[in-house]
């Protein structure tokens, strides 16, 4: 029986997809071919855009029918006869679909119907498969649950999605794509959103199973750290194109290309502390040297001081007659920024730490506790009032993709506050914000572009010319690379902190991830539902955590 | 491979050419409401009829086609026929362009206004963002009852007719006074209240709601004595700008969580231009939708005050007005036909206009959608 186990189950040959906009065909995935085996898990790798999540969805023929065409052949062993999924026709499909191959997507809480039950959604499936009868699916649902490690099963099963966590509800999407023993499985970026305690346990749970069951998966991940941990076999893409295929280990440690070798450097690692991170072309090329970093010295100059800040938020009543719930977001945070400095704030999601940003930047009002701007209390207020001090706190989002106004162009989003502040007279805006543009690594070729005409990376650094173009003296960035790929990831980064040495300024970092403030930080704070577990310099709390949490927190950290 | 074009519609007009058919159908009517005293007057090339032909016996009811010979020898053609006084109708319908279309308009844009402002204000401050004091209060309470006793003395007179003068003096003053308390009363008092300034507004919007909008017409225009085209076009305009600022109320309250709308808050730019600058423009998009729909059915309500016989008044020509007319002689079909034929066809270019943008903004075509693409 062992031979029949190793047979290939997935068999994508010469994969070729195109798509349309505004009658242009473009090819986004040019020449993928690979091979699953049953019980293997292969991993894709790839910055955004590289094809790899079109290259799956078109496993399971979820590509829209309209405005896109494929050749090529993927064939699926079932049964002992191949289909090509390519020319499936309709009624077909949906035996193969969520009975034979299943996907788990990135962004589990829109994954979910939000009106039904968590465990009707996962009986759901059973139903639509007709697999079991009908008065035993209740109890099937419940031992999966089990079975997907979460507790107390009742109050699962009865939740609507709203009421579970991202990491709960990434689990229930993990029941659903397995209960039904598919014999392939594709994850689609499933830890993406989640934060680095969760990711480590969703991907503990994957592996588990998929071993148990003897599953096929395909994992697909911008973060090579990430495979390394579930996979056996891997594959990198760029611009729909294999660059590396073959086995994890061999690839990882010594990879034959240049692209391959740079996605794995630029990652930040905690284990070194570089003057500046690597980043893909400079890899490819050469020009990158590694050169480790010198702690900045730091006057003792408060600039900001946070004292007892409590935030709270109304909750919506549980019952029908209960009362609304009030929970504290930041529960009496108190601590002190020095100028120049440069100080990062770590948590899980749902720890406070954005509402502790934007609560500093003035866009929430604090419920309790003082906030002192060079020794000068200050409120949301004042900061509406007094146009300098506004101008001296400034802040970089998340999401470069929604955080610049999408029907303005870009030069006119940088130049908007420098006009209204009047920071260079008239004559000179112009020069002045073609400078700013130069600065942060764009020409003035792009100050006529639209936003969605930028690449996230690109737009993220249209938001911190925006930022800098006041002149500020603090900037906050709220998670700003989060959402970008490793390698733009590692130029902002980059940026970031040479922008901040160069214009002597102080910089609040938040993030999920220790190992993106370890590289720009020199003090850190840990946050643990809206309380502080643990600060102290950078070096300090990486080497010696002291409290339990933040050492979950650098134990999860893939690739270490 | 190719398997997508399996599937194929039978017979298709493009969405695009219909659209330009209703744009130019637009235009004409509009030209020809602007050019109407050249288009048809007395002794002129296109129609040789003003539409206040004087009476004459001979000419009454006379079918399409009829022709009569002038005072100075020509022979001059009714192509559409005459109606009850012997007037041309052809040229009642040039017109009657004019009161559609500056009625659709006129109406339109008051509702606009009153949207705009009472949707974008309830929307981006909400129930918690503006506070007040007392002596806020006041000055604001003042100014409201002030407006209102103005509004009654001077802006409407006794026949009827809206002062434009006196009502944007009387705007101007409060505006002034708003702004006067709004910047410096915080200077000296602090503020401890909020206004409640979005359930303010959805309860006007559902006290509005509550009334029947043609019976409220009716009423209004029973307690006018006598009515002109600019009462028309204010009562429909004011009384109808509840559906425009729902969705502009909750345009802004999508739009006030995005990220953009806070980072700009972080550059310090004051509300004012957030919400002129970034905001309206974003909603761009649904208000332009509305705006179609509701140049159509002002069209229609104009049209039925005046079959009705309310509504404006009887010297000038309204197409409503003709079809009221051809109520008296069932024979004369060319008076009722042609006028509901034009008022069909005005409503019909406006509803496919707002159709086209409603589906050109699903498909993100015309405004880009926020974000990812």
């Amino acid at each position: 029986m062992k031979e029949t186990d190793l047979t290939k189950i997935l068999e994508v040959e010469h994969l070729q997809i195109s798509f349309e906009h505004n009658g242009v065909w473009s090819e986004v995935v040019r020449d993928i071919s690979f091979e699953l085996k049953k019980g293997q898990s292969l991993g894709v790798v790839g910055e955004s855009g590289s094809g790899k999540t079109v290259a799956s969805l078109s496993i399971l023929n979820l590509l829209p029918s309209s405005g896109s065409k494929s050749s090529g052949r993927i064939s699926v062993q079932i049964d002992g006869q191949s289909i090509d999924m390519l020319e499936l026709e309709d009624p077909m499909i949906y035996e193969i679909r969520g009975k034979r191959i299943s996907m788990v997507f990135q962004e589990p809480s829109s994954r979910l119907n939000p009106v039904r039950k968590c465990g009707d959604q996962v009986k759901e499936v059973l139903e639509v498969h007709n697999i079991g009868l009908p008065s035993e699916r209740r109890d099937m649902v419940r031992s999966y649950l089990k079975k997907v490690a979460l507790e107390d099963i009742d109050r699962i099963y009865n939740a609507y999605p709203y009421e579970l966590s991202g990491g709960q509800l990434q689990r229930i999407n993990i029941a659903i794509a397995l209960i039904t023993k598919p014999d392939i499985i594709i994850c689609d970026e499933p830890t993406t959103g989640l934060d680095v305690t969760t990711q480590a346990e969703i991907l503990a749970l994957l592996d588990t199973i998929v071993k148990a069951e003897n599953m096929a998966m395909l994992f697909i991940s911008h973060d090579l750290d990430v495979v390394a941990s579930i996979c056996d076999s891997i594959v990198v893409v760029k611009d729909g194109i294999i660059i590396e295929y073959g086995h994890l280990p061999a690839v990882f440690h010594r990879p034959k290309e240049a692209y391959t070798r740079a996605l794995l450097a630029c990652k930040p690692r905690l284990d070194e502390n570089q003057y500046a991170l690597p980043t893909i072309s400079a890899v490819i090329d050469g020009s990158y040297k590694r050169q480790l970093r010198n702690k900045k010295s730091i006057i003792s100059d408060r600039i900001l001081e946070v004292r007892d800040l409590t935030v709270s938020f109304w909750v919506g009543r549980s019952g029908f007659l209960s009362k609304d719930r009030k929970i504290n977001a930041i529960d009496g945070i108190s601590f002190s920024v020095n100028r120049g400095s440069a100080l990062g704030i770590v948590g899980a999601s749902g720890s406070g730490k954005s509402t502790l940003a934007h609560c500093i930047a003035g866009l929430i009002r604090p419920d309790a506790g003082t906030l002192e701007w060079a020794n000068r209390p200050y409120d949301q207020e004042k900061l509406k009032r007094d146009t300098s001090l506004r101008r001296s706190i400034q802040m970089i989002f998340q999401d470069p993709y929604s955080s610049l106004d999408p029907i303005m162009t870009v030069g006119k989003a940088v130049e908007e506050p420098i006009r209204y502040h009047h920071i260079v007279p008239g004559e000179e805006r112009l020069k002045y914000v073609e400078d700013l543009f130069e600065k942060v690594g764009l020409s003035r070729s792009h100050m006529n572009r639209m936003p969605h005409e930028l690449s996230g990376g690109q737009r993220q650094r249209v938001c911190i010319a925006r930022a800098l173009g006041v002149r500020p003296e603090l900037l906050i960035c709220d998670e700003s690379v989060t959402a970008l790929d490793v390698s733009v990831q590692a130029q902002i980064l980059n940026l970031l902190d040479q922008l901040s040495a160069e214009l002597e300024l102080t910089v609040i970092f938040i993030s999920h991830d220790l190992s993106v403030v370890y590289q720009i930080c020199d003090e850190v704070i840990v946050l643990q539902s809206g309380q502080i577990v643990e600060r102290g310099s950078i070096d300090q709390v990486i080497g010696h955590p002291q409290d339990p949490y933040t050492r979950q927190l650098i134990r999860s950290i893939p690739g270490l | 491979m190719m398997y997508l074009e399996k599937y194929k519609t039978f017979f298709r007009v493009p969405r695009d050419m219909v659209l330009i058919g209703a744009v130019v159908a637009l235009v004409v009517l509009v030209v020809a409401a602007i050019f109407a005293d050249v288009i048809a007057r007395d002794g002129g090339d296109f129609i040789a009829f003003s539409p206040e032909t004087s009476y004459r016996e001979t000419k009454i009811y006379q079918s399409p086609g009829f022709e009569e010979l002038a005072s100075d020898g020509t022979i001059r053609k009714h192509v559409l026929g005459t109606d009850q006084q012997g007037r041309d109708v052809a040229a009642r319908l040039i017109h009657g362009t004019r009161v559609a279309l500056l009625v659709g308009g006129g109406s339109t844009m008051i509702s606009l206004l009153i949207a705009i402002f009472l949707g974008s204000v309830a929307g981006y401050y909400g129930d918690r963002s503006i506070r007040y004091n007392l002596v806020d209060l006041f000055i604001g309470g003042g100014i409201v009852v002030m407006a209102v006793l103005l509004l009654t003395y001077n802006g409407v007179d006794v026949s009827g007719t809206i002062d434009i003068a006196n009502v944007i003096t009387i705007l101007i003053g409060m505006g002034l006074l708003l702004f006067v308390t709004i910047r410096y009363s915080p200077i000296f008092f602090s503020r401890s209240h909020y206004l409640p300034l979005d359930t303010i507004v959805v309860k006007l919007l559902e006290v509005f709601r509550a009334i029947p909008g043609l019976f409220l017409i009716l009423a209004i225009f029973s307690l006018i004595e006598k009515s002109s085209l600019w009462t028309v076009i204010w009562v429909i305009g004011i009384l109808r700008w509840g559906t425009m600022t729902r969705i502009l109320r909750a345009e802004m309250i999508r739009l006030k969580s995005e990220p953009f709308v806070a980072s700009l808050k972080v550059s310090g730019l004051p509300d004012r231009i957030i919400l002129l600058r970034h905001m309206l423009p974003n909603s761009i998009g649904p208000l332009i939708v509305s705006v179609c729909f509701y140049f159509s059915s002002a069209i229609l309500i104009e049209a039925s005050l005046s079959f009705l016989g309310i509504g404006v008044p009887i010297d000038i020509v309204s197409w409503g007005g003709m079809l009221n007319a051809s109520r008296m002689y069932i024979g004369a079909w060319w008076m009722a036909i042609f006028p509901g034929a034009l008022i069909f066809a005005t409503i019909l270019i406006f509803t496919v206009m707002g159709e086209w943008f409603k589906t050109s903004l699903k498909k993100g075509r015309w405004v880009r959608n926020l974000g990812h693409n």
